[in-house]
């Protein structure tokens, strides 16, 4: 049903644009982004839109395939570089 | 050359009398050097009769002289005599044709006027304007049936229907626009890391709208014209 609401929409003239406020794209190293910004909940889950995408358990790969998790891990405390 | 024995006595008496003539003059000096530019067409009864009816001492030969300024042609010379002179015989009455040949000579002064043979071909030149067929049916002095602000002209008529078109067209694309313009941005539920928008589509509704709309106006500014035209030649046409 969601999908056929998608279409629809597109018909009618709708257009996708990346979400600029979610973690995904915030950063390259959207895990870190949001253990900075919300140390609460240290894990950004492209398949969740509150709270900029960053939840407090890590996204499990099944559930959401397209998570990624960062190359460096959360043991990086200094922010986001590069 | 001479029109007669007696000119031609008088010619070569004078001659004898003139001094030997350089040979870049003309062989025929003197007084009777008229003579050597009559173009009359002999006739084989001698000299032609008396065009004007004045009669002069010196004979035939003044006759052709006073003959040739008023009558280029010559071919006409026995109208001339019948006419008379009372009778208005100018240039402007003689009509040369083409079946006159020989009579038109090159060099032969004549008025500026007279028209000249030619075997040129005939050029048609059109006319200025075509004629207008006044009763075909659009803007004619016809009474027609139309609103006060087209007078009747069918041209105006289609013109504001088309522009009504456009406008309705550009008004519904104006509505449109604004509403997708105003419409919030919306997360895909598909998915969370997109935006659902509907601004670009507000936009191009817009753009199009705006141009049915300046058509519309442009549309009934023509339609205007078109009636005042017709007005005009309402007006003009009882």
């Amino acid at each position: 049903m969601r999908h056929v609401l998608l279409i629809l929409a597109l018909a009618a003239g709708a257009c996708r644009i990346p979400n600029p406020d979610h973690c995904v794209h915030k950063d390259v190293h959207s895990d870190a982004w949001c253990a900075d910004n919300s140390p609460e909940r240290p894990w950004c889950s492209p398949c969740v839109a509150d709270g900029n995408g960053c939840v407090k358990t890590q996204p499990d790969p099944d559930a959401c395939p397209s998570y990624e998790p960062d190359t460096t891990t959360g043991d990086d405390t200094t922010g986001t570089e590069g | 050359m001479a029109a007669s024995p007696l000119a031609a006595a008088l010619a070569a008496l004078a001659l004898a009398a003139a001094p030997a003539a350089p040979e870049n003059m003309s062989p025929a000096p003197g007084p009777w050097e008229p003579v050597a530019i009559d173009m009359s067409p002999e006739t084989p009864s001698g000299p032609l009769p008396a065009t004007s009816g004045a009669t002069s001492p010196r004979g035939p030969v003044p006759a052709q002289t006073d003959a040739a300024p008023a009558s280029p042609t010559n071919g006409a010379a026995s109208t001339n005599g019948a006419a008379g002179p009372a009778a208005p015989v100018g240039p402007a009455a003689r009509t040369p044709t083409a079946t006159s040949p020989g009579l038109a000579t090159p060099g032969m002064p004549g008025p500026a006027s007279a028209p000249v043979p030619s075997d040129r071909p005939t050029e048609h030149v059109a006319p200025a304007s075509p004629p207008v067929p006044v009763a075909a049916g659009m803007e004619g002095p016809a009474p027609a049936p139309g609103g006060p602000w087209c007078h009747g002209s069918a041209a105006c008529r289609r013109l504001v229907i088309l522009g009504g078109v456009a406008g309705g067209l550009g008004l519904g694309a104006v509505i449109t626009g604004v509403a997708f313009v105003a419409r919030p941005l919306a997360v895909d539920p598909a998915d969370p890391t997109s935006l659902v928008t509907y601004r670009p589509a507000g936009a191009a509704f817009l753009a199009v709208g705006a141009g049915l709309a300046a058509t519309w106006l442009l549309t009934l500014l023509a339609a205007r014209k078109a009636g005042r035209l017709a007005q005009r030649l309402h007006a003009a046409v009882p």
